[in-house]
């Protein structure tokens, strides 16, 4: 391996590095805010590493993995919410009482495995990435043990994973047999010119259930509303954004390998797959009355919504997923900041209730909440607005009106349940309970600010985006 | 059928051939006890009677109830045991190939150790496989 | 038909026929045992394929340790039989009915391929020898190799998180 290539992969060194310190540190007995502030300033340095390794792109490391412009796009976002995710983490971990601090080596492996997939090329890395992603994660969802649903929705997403890798790994054989390769471009090239054969269609249909399962589309979503409710609430913002940004990545840089979108036979199951979870997402969230549940259900939906942009399977699908998961992952993270924030010792704030009345109280996170629903609603001035709007125009560019019509339609139906949460924003308030252990102000500054930059950024992609797609252009020119 | 086992052992030392008579020795062994079991359970006397047919507990008769949930201390160091024994079998190709790849191998294998090495602190320090609490 | 036909199809018999016992089996011990032969047949099928190093871990890894945590798990759970879960008979149909679909399409799939018929290759191929297979991990499959060490690592810490006080 050349120094360059060793290079190109710093940014997952310091990530790794980052998790091997975090033990160390937890070895060695030091606080949970020392923990936090070394984890905050590693996640920095693997920014630095990106910005270090740019001009150095791209850089393929044979056979397994390729790092260009649309590895360091998606690995980009993933890192940008994992950042938002650990500074949100720190007062929620900080009021239970229990053992806070092996949260952030697992947050971190998480990331690394996640990151991984956005840069494998090869069967051998993907699963590899998707089992150090799911791995952590069942420790992740089950980290707070007393708490009531915790251990049942880690034991739930702990089966399905790993019934979903089984599939996985048949798919991937029946690919060998089938072409002799694990390598996206050799089985690319082997199938080339020819109509995929019957044992390419079964081992992508087996892999569609493993992708289907991590990204939580209709038929495979079964799992996302107990997950969502029963893990601790930073975790479950970690799920929806950067779990499904690495999966979504790997199964974008694989259809292109392979001309997924040719077949005229798997592009109609991909659009199947992406109405079901546009409707049943949008049906299944109209009557919840938890918000985690709800925001599970829009985030099926909203995966939807991105196949459709994954459909065409062309530079203007790339870039029009890319801004949709950016805006998505901004979008999500600000609600789930919120609800972060506003979750007790014992408890997520989970119920409608909880949120009565809350503009009175705090003003902040109630127009913060707001703005973050608007722009899941795709209200225009928003990130969701525009981020939908391109995806509109991609699928509506390559005719894929089916798709297309039912994008609308369904946002039509999640506007109610959205405006809903919103009305109870300012309903007439109730008393509000004392927080149990007050906290050094300074962590409650730095998340409020984190969430108010959320909201600024929310708003600036919904009224310029123009340099956000530009320079999404720009990176995926790198290849 | 000999010559032919004999030419395929003589052109490949590294042939599956060679576990033959391992095999044979496995199906052996299952034979004789397959065959030992059956041949007393026929020819011998059978007399049931309820002292033999219950559970021996060194004499005593049985109390309680044996079904029941055990501590998981002993799945955590099962499953600390399964890690590092996995650690261990990723030495056997190192090993063999030992002079051949040469420091960057063992670089490698340094940095693979390594990392186990800092979960090993991490199990140590934080208690893991100390019984009693 | 010669010697190593006969063992393949009696390994994948013996394979296939103790992994429906695992399913079948009432008692989880009695799985356990199953998936034990079920570990020895897939072993012969590997050392048939010249992979025997993958053949002996596979018979130490997942017959000898991964088969303790199996029975440890057994032994955590609470197996009287009052305690033990009430399957609905419709629950098991509707099982049974999704299973059979799948296997129903993995055969009908397969058996159109050209791979039908085609016996198992024995002494051809050499990468799951212990030699070649250290030269493939150390050189071209090295930043896998330093990836799984992490894997452990998740699963070390989450095995510490969720199992310690």
């Amino acid at each position: 391996m050349s120094n360059e290539q060793l290079l190109a992969l710093l940014p997952f060194m310091v990530l790794a590095g980052a998790s091997i310190v975090v033990i160390l540190m937890i070895a060695a007995r030091l606080s949970h805010t020392a923990i936090q502030v070394a984890g905050f300033l590693m996640l920095c340095f693997t920014v630095l590493a990106m910005g270090y390794v740019r001009d150095i792109l791209p850089q393929e490391i044979l056979p397994l993995f390729i790092i260009d412009g649309f590895a360091a796009l998606y690995t980009g976002v993933i890192i940008f919410s994992v950042g938002v995710v650990g500074l949100l983490s720190y007062i929620y971990f900080e009021e239970r009482e229990e053992n806070p601090k092996e949260y952030y080596i697992l947050l971190f492996l998480a990331t690394l495995g996640a990151a991984v997939l956005t840069i494998s090329r090869h069967f051998v890395s993907l699963f590899l990435g998707l089992e150090i992603l799911s791995v952590s994660l069942y420790a992740l969802i089950a980290y707070l043990r007393n708490r009531n649903n915790a251990i049942e929705s880690g034991l739930k997403y702990l089966i399905l994973a790993a019934l979903t890798s089984a599939f996985l790994l048949l798919g991937m054989a029946l690919f060998y047999m089938e072409t002799g390769s694990m390598e996206f471009n050799a089985i690319g090239q082997k199938l080339a010119g020819s109509d995929p054969g019957v044992l390419f269609k079964l081992g992508l249909a087996l892999m569609v259930v493993a992708i289907g399962f991590k990204l939580a589309l209709v038929p495979f979503h079964l799992w996302a509303a107990d997950v969502y409710q029963g893990a601790p609430a930073p975790v479950t913002a970690f799920i929806a954004t950067a779990s499904k940004v690495g999966v979504f990545a790997v199964l974008m840089r694989f259809s292109l390998a392979v001309n997924l979108q040719q077949s005229e036979f798997l592009l109609n199951v991909f659009s199947g797959i992406a109405i079901a979870s546009m409707i049943l997402g949008n049906i299944l969230a109209l009557r919840q009355q938890n918000i985690k549940r709800l925001l599970a259900y829009s985030s099926i939906a909203h995966l939807g919504y991105l196949i459709v942009a994954f459909l065409p399977g062309t530079r203007e699908g790339i870039e029009a997923s890319v801004f949709y998961l950016f805006a998505y992952a901004i979008t999500i993270l600000s609600a789930f900041g919120i609800v972060t924030i506003l979750s007790t010792r014992m408890k997520d704030a989970e119920d409608l209730s909880v949120y009565r009345g809350l503009f009175w109280r705090k003003p902040l996170l109630a127009a913060v909440l707001a703005v973050s629903l608007f722009s899941l609603a795709g209200i225009p001035l928003t990130a969701g607005f525009f981020a939908k709007f391109i995806v509109l125009l991609t699928g509506a560019n390559y005719n894929l009106w089916l798709p297309v019509i039912v994008l609308v339609l369904t946002s039509v139906i999640g506007l109610y349940y959205y405006l809903r949460i919103i009305s109870t924003l300012f309903a007439s308030a109730p008393a509000a309970e004392p927080r149990h252990k007050p906290l050094h102000p300074f962590f409650h500054f730095v998340t409020y600010a984190t969430l108010f930059v959320l909201m600024v950024m929310i708003c600036v992609l919904g009224v310029f985006p123009g340099p956000a797609i530009e320079g999404i252009r720009q990176f995926l020119m790198i290849r | 059928m000999h010559i032919y086992l004999l030419q395929a052992v003589t052109q490949n030392p590294d042939s599956s051939y060679w576990y033959l008579p391992v095999g044979l020795q496995l199906l052996f062994a299952i034979a004789f006890v397959g065959l030992m079991m059956g041949v007393t359970h026929l020819l011998g006397p059978s007399r049931k009677t309820a002292d033999k047919l219950s559970n021996f507990e060194s004499g005593i008769e049985s109390v309680g109830n044996a079904r029941q949930p055990m501590a998981v201390k002993y799945f955590l160091v099962a499953i600390l045991f399964v890690l590092f024994d996995v650690e261990v079998i990723f030495f056997y190709p190192y090993a063999v190939n030992f002079k051949s790849l040469g420091w960057e191998g063992f670089l490698a294998v340094m940095m693979f150790v390594g990392f186990f090495l800092c979960g090993f602190i991490y199990i140590i320090k934080k208690g893991a496989l100390k019984w009693e609490d | 038909m010669n010697v190593s036909d006969i063992l393949f199809y009696f390994l994948s018999a013996l394979a296939i026929g103790s992994a429906i016992l695992v399913v079948i089996s009432r008692s989880p011990i009695y799985s356990v045992l199953w998936l034990i032969v079920t570990f020895f047949a897939i072993s012969g099928h590997y050392i048939m394929m010249n992979a025997q190093f993958l053949g002996i871990v596979n018979l130490i890894v997942y017959a000898g340790a991964i088969m303790v945590l199996f029975l440890f798990v057994i032994m955590l759970i609470n197996l009287n039989t009052d305690a033990k879960p009430q399957k609905g008979k419709w629950l098991r149909l509707a099982g049974t009915v999704a299973g059979g679909c799948l296997l129903l399409v993995l055969v009908a799939a397969l058996k159109n391929t050209e791979v039908k018929g085609m016996g198992v290759q024995v002494g051809t191929g050499d990468i799951g020898l212990i030699n070649q297979l250290g030269k493939a991990l150390f050189t071209e499959y090295v930043v896998p190799f330093e990836i799984s060490s992490i894997l452990f690592l998740s699963a070390m810490v989450g095995a510490v998180v969720i199992g310690k006080k």
